[in-house]
């Protein structure tokens, strides 16, 4: 069970780290504040920060400096038109998978009612 | 933030620790993922330390992230193409220069506020400001001198002086920056605090007082846990603060500390309503609500969907701006929100005429806007970079705020017109500028700002140009208690009254106004502020009184001035 859930977290934490961009920039530890928010995630700075990184370099991101009050400079990350069209693409997947996964539940085929 | 070398040398080995796991990426990668977990130790030490962190703070915070090993699995999982580098040894070469520049770049700096030549952005003009030692009114703020001293400043804008108030005398071994200074409206004291974490990780904090005519420094008897909010009263006499989940009351001579409300959960901002008989304040749960200052009751407003930040009250204590699930909300004492604006991060004050609210946003940088209460029209500020903890200024409705310059992490005090145009520096800090400026002597520059006079000789005519204020009644407002047989209610104002038959006890209903016992028993006390209604009481009543209305308002000082209209609401048991 834990190595299930354990695998289940990462794969959905690219699609976390979209949709909460979905809402308009953020940086670093305050994205990681947002998705430790959400319980069942278990986030840490390992797993987010190197997606965060992998996202940029595959052109769903874009980061903007800005000074911080903190310290050094913050990075800001928001979407990128591409990063957007994927996120639309993931929801999409993810509401049809979560159909699916549903009428499994119940013991349905597809386009039975429920 | 303030940085020792060796919290900055722990920093860099937990960089370098990290980076070693990350030998299989790319330079450019192992930058962006470095330049994060440098950040988030920032970040995190910004949020449970405050300015001036220790070692123990920067170990808990390490402590608190991934150990470095973890950062190899997840790159090692992401990034398999990448395992197999001819290059490596260059690039960790430039991974570690990388990290040493951005170090480099992060000096425990410190800088003097405010500066005479404070010209540090074209954009912007700066004022000239010289030294002064006999400053009296001005805007209030903390900040670290040049020699890593902690001081307190007050500048003028107008008269373009700063003074040093305290000269290191609130530097304490071992103990923090003095943090928040708070001027009283009269311009005789100043509140502010220091603090320092045990080795247990608790905070401690002490209060102290500054005596600005004597120029003499007290501490409040006592330490204190995390304290914070201070908020004077209208008449100078008492401060309120907080410390955690208790509302206290302290007198301006340090004495008579007194707890008036307390709640299940910690308070995060209050504010001493300007007619002087409430406290607003709010709560991590969500939660309005409003104390007596003598902490004879207390009541919710709003029992959820409020930031916990300090309440602003409007001018005459009738309202109060919050954020109420983002937006911003003018709510009435009685709870109900009278209008709803846009959304909104922080609300930084009313203007001095009360028609304009200064409020922030954050969008990547935090801005300062200001909207118009009339029509609900919005501007933002004219500052393009990092702004917050506006501030009004009583004369002629100017905004001071905080703006931070990019190129060398400095803060900049700015004064800005009321259209938010005509930005202008006339002062600087290094570390403190995320502390909400505050005024000295809102009372003599409201007096000066109507006259033009000099602040320093205008006390008397800036008592005889505002508006009388209701400072006190009996039974207190909100009151859910009061006996029935109590057999008068009085009403004390601010300013001695006319007497002869001045007075306007108002009905909101019929039925809510009690019955007087005797009408040729209303009558001013000898102290010419305080009017006294005979009245006789129900058990189990609700009352409510118009103490002046805008129509009906013969409550007047000497000067025929109509006292502002205050609503008495209390219940018999």
């Amino acid at each position: 069970m834990s190595t299930w859930v354990t695998q289940l977290r990462k794969g959905l934490m690219e699609f976390c780290i979209l949709n909460l961009l979905k809402h308009g920039e953020s940086y670093g530890y305050e994205i990681l504040q947002s998705l430790q928010q959400i319980e069942e995630l278990v986030v840490t700075d390992s797993t987010v920060y190197p997606i965060l990184t992998r996202l940029r370099k595959d052109g769903y991101l874009k980061v903007r400096v800005a000074p911080s009050g903190e310290g050094p400079p913050r990075r800001y990350f928001s979407l990128t038109v591409v990063g957007l069209q994927r996120l639309k693409e993931m929801n999409i997947y993810w509401h049809n998978l979560q159909a699916a996964i549903e009428l499994l539940q119940l013991g349905k085929q597809a386009g039975e009612e429920a | 933030m303030n940085i020792s070398e060796a919290l900055a040398k722990r920093i860099a080995d937990h960089l370098k620790a990290v980076e070693s796991k990350l030998a299989a990426l790319p330079g450019d990668e192992r930058r962006d993922i470095l330049q994060s977990v440098e950040t988030h130790i920032y970040d995190a030490l910004g949020r449970v330390c405050g300015d001036i962190p220790s070692l123990a703070d920067l170990e808990a915070v390490v402590a608190a992230m991934d150990p470095p090993e973890s950062y190899l699995s997840e790159v090692t999982v992401a990034n398999r193409r990448n395992v197999f580098r001819p290059i490596l040894y260059a690039v960790i070469v430039l991974a570690v220069a990388g990290a040493a520049f951005l170090l480099s770049r992060r000096s425990p700096g410190i800088s003097a506020p405010p500066e005479k030549d404070a010209n540090t952005r074209a954009s912007i003009g700066s004022q000239q400001m010289s030294e002064s030692e006999s400053l009296r009114t001005g805007v209030l703020h903390a900040c670290i001198s040049k020699t890593g001293q902690s001081d307190i400043f007050l500048s003028d804008p107008i008269k373009r002086e700063w003074q040093n108030l305290t000269k290191g005398r609130v530097s304490k071994p071992g103990w923090g920056q003095a943090w928040e200074p708070v001027g009283s409206p009269d311009g005789k004291t100043v509140v502010l605090r220091i603090y320092r974490w045990t080795d247990n990780r608790e905070m401690r904090t002490q209060i102290w007082l500054l005596d600005i005519d004597r120029d003499r420094l007290s501490q409040v008897p006592g330490e204190f846990g995390f304290v914070m909010g201070f908020s004077w009263s209208p008449d100078s006499t008492r401060f309120v603060c907080f410390e955690d989940d208790a509302l206290m009351v302290i007198r301006r001579d340090g004495q008579g500390k007194k707890v008036i409300a307390e709640t299940d959960s910690k308070i995060g901002g209050c504010s001493w309503s300007p007619r002087g008989d409430a406290i607003a304040y709010t709560s991590a749960d969500g939660s309005l609500r409003i104390a007596a200052p003598e902490g004879s009751s207390s009541r919710i407003l709003v029992r959820s969907g409020i930031h916990d930040d300090p309440p602003c009250w409007g001018r005459n204590g009738d309202r109060i701006a919050v954020i109420a699930n983002g937006l911003i909300s003018v709510v009435s004492l009685e709870g109900s929100v009278i209008k709803q604006y846009g959304q909104a991060n922080a609300i930084h004050g009313w203007s001095a005429d009360g028609n304009l609210l200064a409020y922030g946003t954050r969008d990547g940088i935090r801005q300062i806007h200001i909207v118009s209460l009339d029509d609900g029209t919005s501007r933002p500020v004219d500052y393009d970079l990092d702004a917050t903890s506006g501030l009004w200024m009583p004369l002629d409705n100017q905004l001071v705020f905080w703006g931070k310059n990019d190129e060398n992490r400095d803060y900049s005090l700015i004064v800005c017109e009321s259209d938010g145009g005509n930005p202008r520096i006339f002062g600087k800090a290094h570390t403190a500028g995320f502390m909400a400026p505050t005024l000295l002597g809102k009372d003599l520059i409201s007096g000066s700002a109507a006259e033009g006079h000099n602040p320093r000789t205008a006390p008397a005519e800036a008592a005889h140009l505002a508006p009388p204020v209701v400072v006190s009644t009996i039974p207190q407002s909100g009151d859910m208690h009061v006996d029935p047989n109590v057999g008068r209610i009085s009403v004390t104002f601010d300013k001695d009254m006319m007497m002869d038959r001045m007075w306007s006890w108002c009905m909101h209903s019929a039925e809510t106004f009690p019955e007087i016992s005797n009408q040729k028993g209303i009558k001013y006390l000898a102290d010419k502020r305080t009017c006294v209604l005979p009245v006789k009481l129900k058990p189990n009543k609700t009352y409510v009184i118009w103490i002046n209305t805008q129509k009906n308002n013969a409550f007047r000082d000497t000067s025929g001035h109509p006292a502002i209209p205050y609503l008495l609401v209390f219940k018999t048991h």
